[in-house]
């Protein structure tokens, strides 16, 4: 499923908060590599700094030192503007608390970033409908996030992270907000994503989806422990064993 | 009970040092407000004051009494001051009506020909140069303020040449515009030599009463007495009062009506802040009453004896403190009646479904859609914000009304040119509210600004990390604010219209073109428009992770 092109290519990345003796290091000198096609988990405990890396990786935060690439880009040289568009264009972003506009229906949700992309209102539409039909979610298209379930609601988010078909979807708890059925709805569909050759870092706490990558990182104090490499991913008998696999 | 207040404070204290600059616009906004409430109590009773003390520095006189018409004989006239009652009197003077004329202006004049020696009743008071000789004029002091004339100047009255002797103030009548033509002084000869056929000399007598409160029933007894008697023109010292009080009273109202808008701007504030801005207010009103109060070149006196008193302090203190109960007392009240809960949870509510509303905006441009459905969350942050528009915009209106009316009066003087300091009086007391009113609006407007960027703060990162740039969150936020300010600004030309009529209905006058108003409501638009900006671009200035963080 992986290819050799590396999708992004992190060195040295280091973010702190604070200054002198009340200075946190959030992230310390990490180093990462993502194929295309790729799967990776990163996994840690509470604060050790996964959320703030993943961010960093999706240009939604600076960072302090280091070196970022994405698709041949050097992220951390972008102004704010290109920036943006990097956002808009390479990077799907799911986040734990969703983040959906409460105030536009399911469908204006994901619609969102293909308009800020400057696609035509039909076309953006049609996408939008295409992908809420993909998650499951045909008949709630025109429902307000609030009238959404917890799993329903991270369902439309996905689809928003993939409306602008990007290179690399970052996932920051896609299931930590959600009950059991909503997280194996969640399961299978990012192991269908995983499965279409789409580029994810995931950072989660939950080992189901940590089987489903193809490589776990440990992260402890802002910086990488320990990687495993896993065989077979979601389609081995991990994924089996946790039901994510459909038999 | 010790132990509560010393919690309150420091709460109070908190939130004042966590958000200097609302706390720096609140004291501003009530300082405003307090200021222009102390001007308009100042000003009330002040009028009098100047009248009374140039009455009694010129010996005015309690009744003056003119044969207009030239249609009594001259000893008719002077059989008046031989009445019972009359304690002492000057006159009958002749006056004639020639025409003034210096560099390019050329008005009307009432030129009184008086004695060399003072007079016992109504003497000017000399305010610069020296009193009448042959061939040398005194102008009345607002008349000459007008014309911009100084001791020394050379004028022609009928075309013969006279040098203004001085300057000097009467409490014989009103001071220009409200005596007009303008009054001047020149020798009796001078004063027959200056009557043309057209307007022949009349005479005038001034008399002073043994008991001045009987002037309104001496007059009253010489308007209803013989024929020949109701023939004559007659005015009393209290008469002359009340027109030279008119400047002030005048500015007095408009005050009065700007202080009623300030108090209706003002509903966001708290208590700490109120009593400290209205002691700043009170402080400002104060500096600023007497170049409001001041009567007029044509009296002498200043209200720099009027003081804040205590009732002053008190009425703006109770404003300041009543406005920021009524504007607490709402949210106070929702806030008590919270659950712990409720509160601790912190969600907003959720917006609620509108298909209509849905369908209407479904086509815009996504920053535009951002913008109007955040707008249509808050439906009383957005009225508020159109209510201090259309104020504002109402206020524009009206200034712009008042200055056609104005040039309207600078036209009717003919072509003269002359200031009228009725006109000028009115413009500066409206062009004061004006620009109190356009700041509180302003100030309004960032506070609404404010709150709508804080409470957009969420939603704008979200639509940054799906791609938005830093320019589409700022034209989503100002999208928010456009609505209702557009919506205020087209309320306010209508209402300003109204607001002139109802504040000056004997200033009438067609409306100003359609396009100023238009300019005038595109402008406040604009303004305001611009000062939500910096608070959408300061949010659209962070990164959006870290407001999504701290929000999450």
């Amino acid at each position: 499923m992986t290819s050799t092109a590396p999708v992004l290519h992190a060195t040295g990345l280091t973010k702190t908060f604070g200054s002198g003796s009340a200075i946190v290091r959030a992230v310390e000198n990490v180093d990462l590599e993502v194929r295309a096609g790729e799967s990776v988990a990163v996994m840690g405990p509470s604060g050790c700094g996964k959320s703030t890396l993943l961010q960093i990786l999706g240009g939604i935060d600076r960072m302090t030192a280091g070196e970022l690439w994405l698709n041949g880009r050097h992220v951390d040289k972008l102004a704010e503007r290109a920036l943006a568009r990097l956002r808009r264009d390479e990077i799907g972003f799911v986040f734990q608390g969703f983040h959906l506009m409460d105030e536009l229906t399911a469908q204006e949700n994901v619609e969102l970033p293909a308009l800020l992309a400057g696609s035509s209102p039909g076309e953006a539409r049609r996408r939008a409908r295409q992908l809420l039909n993909r998650v499951g979610l045909a008949d709630r298209v025109d429902h307000l996030p609030s009238a959404l379930s917890g799993g329903q609601r991270q369902r439309v988010a996905i689809a928003r992270a993939l409306v602008n078909e990007p290179t690399l979807v970052l996932a920051d708890e896609p299931t930590g907000n959600l009950d059991s059925a909503a997280t194996a709805d969640v399961l299978r569909l990012l192991e269908d994503l995983r499965c279409s050759g789409l580029t994810m870092v995931i950072v989660t706490h939950d080992e189901r989806i940590a089987a489903t990558a193809d490589r776990l990182i440990s992260m402890r104090d802002g910086a990488f422990v320990d990687e495993t490499r896993m065989s077979g991913g979601a389609r081995g008998e991990l994924g089996r064993l946790f039901g994510v696999v459909r038999e | 009970m010790i132990g509560r207040l010393i919690l309150l404070w420091r709460l109070a204290a908190r939130d004042l040092r966590r958000r200097p600059v609302e706390a720096a616009l609140v004291v501003l906004v009530m300082g405003s407000a307090t200021a222009a409430l102390t001007l308009a109590v100042v000003l009330h009773g002040v009028a009098a004051h100047p009248y009374e003390v140039t009455r009694a520095a010129t010996a005015g006189p309690d009744i003056v009494v003119s044969d207009l018409f030239d249609r009594v004989p001259l000893t008719a006239l002077s059989a008046v001051a031989e009445r019972p009652g009359v304690e002492a009197h000057s006159g009958p003077f002749p006056i004639a009506s020639p025409t003034l004329r210096v560099g390019g202006t050329s008005v009307p004049v009432t030129a009184e020909g008086r004695d060399t020696a003072a007079a016992a009743v109504d003497q000017p008071k000399l305010i610069e140069g020296s009193w009448v000789s042959p061939g040398r004029v005194v102008i009345e002091r607002s008349f000459a303020d007008a014309l911009r004339l100084r001791a020394g100047a050379t004028v022609t009255l009928n075309g013969q040449p006279f040098r203004v002797a001085g300057i000097a103030v009467t409490a014989a009548s009103p001071a220009f515009p409200m005596s007009s033509p303008g009054q001047i002084w020149v020798t009796r000869a001078d004063a027959r030599r200056l009557g043309a056929p057209a307007s022949p000399v009349f005479y005038t007598l001034d008399l002073r009463l043994s008991d001045p409160s009987t002037a309104t029933a001496f007059a009253a007894g010489l308007a209803s007495g013989a024929p020949i008697d109701r023939q004559l023109s007659i005015m009393t010292a209290h008469d002359i009062q009340v027109q030279d009080a008119t400047l002030i009273t005048n500015a007095q109202q408009d005050l009065y009506i700007g202080a009623t808008l300030l108090a209706g701007v003002l509903l966001a504030q708290n208590l700490l802040l109120a009593v400290i801005a209205a002691t700043l207010g009170l402080a400002a009103g104060a500096a600023a009453a007497p170049a409001l109060t001041n009567p007029g070149a044509g009296l002498i006196g200043a209200p720099g004896s009027v003081s804040i008193g205590a009732m002053t302090m008190l009425a703006s203190l109770s404003l300041a403190v009543a406005v920021v109960l009524l504007a607490s007392f709402v949210p106070a009240r929702r806030a008590a009646r919270s659950t712990t809960i409720q509160s601790l949870r912190d969600s907003a509510r959720p917006p609620r479904r509108m298909p209509r509303l849905v369908a209407l905006t479904a086509g815009l441009p996504a920053p535009l859609l951002v913008g109007v459905r955040l707008a249509a969350r808050r439906p009383r942050r957005a009225i508020l914000a159109a209510i201090s528009v259309a104020i504002t915009a109402a206020t524009v209106v009206a200034l712009l009304m008042f200055h056609q009316y104005a040039d309207a009066v600078r036209q009717g003087l003919g072509s003269s040119g002359i200031a009228d300091p009725q006109t000028d009086r009115d413009s500066q007391v409206l062009l004061v509210i004006t620009v109190m009113l356009s700041v509180l609006a302003a100030i309004n407007m960032t506070f609404i600004a404010l709150a709508a960027a804080i409470d957009s703060r969420r939603p704008l990162a979200m639509i940054r990390a799906v791609g938005a740039t830093a320019g589409q969150a700022t034209s989503a936020l100002i999208s928010a604010q456009i609505v209702p300010t557009v919506i205020g600004a087209a309320a306010g030309v209508p209402l300003g219209i109204g607001l002139y009529a109802a504040a000056g209905s004997s200033h009438s006058l067609p409306l100003p073109a359609a396009w100023k108003l238009m300019a005038a409501a595109a402008l406040v638009v604009l303004v305001t428009a611009g000062v939500a900006v910096i608070p959408a671009r300061r949010d659209a200035g962070r990164p959006p992770g870290s407001i999504l963080q701290a929000e999450t």
